[in-house]
């Protein structure tokens, strides 16, 4: 797989989880926010909670499902994201969320997607 | 969702019950394991992991997983955890299992990446400590079913891999799997060691009437005896053949000796229970630990523990170093051993009879009672080596004897037949059995494990003996401990010869025992 198929599928992905996510009744704020540091992915609103999203797409379950690709640095990187983003955007809220959205895209079929609220 | 399996922790050979909690919730997705686990369980989440997904069920991917072992203030050791986190997941992930399948059952069991069930040490002591809470159901190891149906009143289901035991706790029909390979024991010094000492009796010691009394009183009351004499004399012969004149052991000295073997790991699969009384002779160069118990990580029973119940001997042992002989004092006293550690306390049985052997001298060659010996160590070495062997740990033996060589015409008389091992072992279970009835009250079973104050008391020997004893009290020639001890081997006497109560006679045998005096051969020959 090529590296512009691997984009086109985390840009599918992200879609895919962005839809998700709004069906559950939340509201999108913002996407594919960089800075130096790296990409936040999606950025949301939760009732009065603010979620910062990090979004992992895979074809298959060959190398392990896409939620366990997130591990402790990650969700640290996650972190400093998300304070960043708060920095940036003058934002003061009480509640702060990380979630960890995982969507398996096989090549036939539907994708499916797997939300896990509260990461580190 | 929360689900909650049951297994047991062992400290020393005391086990609790504990709970195995496994929630899968939301959040970054790793296995948390708390509860004070050691290195070796928390590589459980790896084994378990494997297993699960080779025995074709899903660990949960998409959650975090923690796993707590409650209580979580106790320490836990050991590989046995496997089995119960590994069905907890399940219990929590996929599967429904039955209402109270997983109620009042204890898990025990290593798993290995591909799904089988591997043996562990200790299997015996947990199924005890899980019967003693009410625990109605085992799943162990199959080669390990033997031993853990030992224990009355409960159900012990043998499994070899994890999908066996999903399958039994399911109510379904347990699936084929390959054997589980027994658990190693010591081929290599069973094979000599074990099968030589299984063919020795005392028929082979010629000669030494004094020290082969000395012996059947030790072994009729459980005394601790100290044998000394020139090299070559035969104490080991002597020594070694102490089991063959001790009877079989009841059915719960051997569930507690078997407890202690199952803790090191020894057991033959076929033939757990251990019956005979042990004979563990540690060489002089074995480690404190080796001896008393302890070792890095978990506390290991010693060979004091192992041979509950049976003889440890202690060859050449002045040359143990001093701090072992001298806490071996705490054990000879009260049955029993404590390591203390900063985290954990282990205390094991170590209920046996000392016998000790050492050399006159440094050289081996002095003999106190004949004067033409070659000893050629100088009076300041052998005093030196003499300070070694008394103190402390002289006064708690109950038994000192001078093996002599034999002198030729004893070795050669053609009409002193020795007696063998079972005729010994006749008359040792009579006294035996003796003491039994007279002890039916107490929480005690041997002469040696009398308390002093309940010997003075309830158990006292006759007016004149006791005037007799206190006359050596008062005269400084044995401390009050002594005393007792000199009690309990009379006790002993006694029970050998059939006498109701110890007389002058029998204190006299055992105040001759305990000084290293020769035995009148009058009193030798009367108990024929």
């Amino acid at each position: 797989m090529g590296g512009k198929d691997q984009q086109a599928l985390g840009a599918y992905g992200e879609r895919v989880a962005a839809r998700h996510l709004v069906e559950q009744g939340m509201v999108v704020l913002d996407r594919n926010w960089r800075c130096p540091v790296g990409e936040l992915d999606l950025v949301l609103r939760d009732g009065d909670v603010l979620v910062f999203c990090e979004v992992k797409t895979r074809r298959g379950e060959a190398r392990g499902h896409p939620l366990q690709a997130v591990d402790t640095i990650k969700a640290q990187r996650l972190r400093r994201l998300a304070a960043l983003w708060t920095d940036e955007h003058q934002v003061r809220v009480d509640h702060v969320r990380l979630d960890v959205v995982g969507v398996t895209a096989p090549r036939r079929g539907p994708a499916t997607v797997v939300h896990s609220r509260g990461v580190g | 969702m929360v689900a909650t399996t049951r297994t047991v922790s062992l400290q020393g050979a005391i086990g609790h019950v504990i709970d195995v909690q496994v929630d899968l919730g939301p959040g970054l997705i790793q296995t948390a394991m708390v509860g004070r686990p050691d290195m070796a369980i928390n590589e459980a989440r790896e084994r378990c992991r494997a297993a699960i997904d080779n025995s074709g069920f899903h660990w949960p991917v998409t959650r975090r997983t923690t796993v707590l072992l409650s209580p979580a203030d106790l320490p836990k050791r050991g590989t046995h955890f496997d089995l119960a986190i590994a069905v907890a997941v399940l219990a929590a992930s996929e599967t429904r299992f039955p209402d109270g399948a997983l109620e009042g059952v204890v898990l025990i069991g290593e798993l290995s990446l591909d799904g089988r069930i591997r043996c562990v040490p200790g299997v015996l002591p947990m199924v005890m400590a899980a019967a003693a809470r009410g625990i109605g159901r085992v799943v162990v190891p199959e080669p390990q079913v033997g031993e853990a149906a030992l224990v009355d009143g409960v159900e012990v289901y043998g499994v070899r891999s994890l999908r066996q035991a999903h399958a039994l706790l399911m109510g379904e029909e347990i699936p084929e799997a390959p054997p589980v390979e027994p658990p190693t024991g010591n081929p290599l010094l069973s094979w000599r060691g074990q099968s030589r000492l299984e063919e020795v009796d005392l028929f082979d010691v010629l000669g030494m009437a004094d020290a082969r009394y000395a012996l059947e009183v030790a072994a009729a009351g459980g005394h601790h005896l100290l044998l000394t004499g020139p090299k070559g004399a035969g104490k080991t012969t002597l020594a070694e053949r102490i089991p063959t004149i001790l009877p079989d052991l009841d059915a719960q000295e051997s569930l507690e000796l078997t407890a202690i073997h199952s803790l090191c790991g020894g057991l033959v699969p076929g033939a757990p229970v251990l019956t005979r009384p042990p004979f563990r002779a540690p060489h002089h160069t074995a480690s404190r630990a080796g001896i008393l118990g302890g070792g890095t990580g978990r506390v290991h029973p010693g060979e004091v523990s192992r041979a509950h119940h049976g003889v440890l001997f202690l060859d050449e042992f002045p040359l143990l170093p001093g701090d072992i002989i001298e806490a071996l004092r705490q054990p000879l006293e009260s049955g029993e051993i404590t390591i203390a550690r900063g985290d954990e306390d282990a205390t094991y049985p170590a209920g046996g009879m000392l016998v000790l052997a050492c050399n006159p001298c440094p050289c081996g060659e002095y003999s106190p009672l004949t004067r033409d010996h070659r000893c050629i160590c100088t009076e300041v070495r052998r005093r030196e080596y003499r300070r070694k062997i008394s103190g402390p740990i002289a006064d708690r033996i109950d038994i000192t004897r001078f093996v002599e060589p034999v002198p030729a015409h004893e070795r050669n008389d053609p009409f002193g037949r020795p007696e063998s091992s079972a005729d010994v072992l006749v008359r040792v279970t009579e006294a035996r059995c003796r003491q039994r009835v007279r002890y039916a009250d107490d929480d005690w079973r041997l002469n040696a494990h009398a308390p002093g104050p309940a010997l003075r008391t309830a158990y006292p020997l006759d007016a004149d003996a006791t005037r007799a004893l206190d006359t050596e009290v008062y005269a400084g020639s044995l401390t009050r401990r002594g005393a007792t001890r000199v009690h309990r081997v009379a006790w002993s006497v006694a029970d050998l010869r059939g006498v109701d109560r110890p007389g002058c006679a029998e204190l006299d045998t055992a105040l001759r025992l305990r000084t290293a005096r020769p035995l009148d051969l009058a009193t030798l020959a009367r108990r024929a």
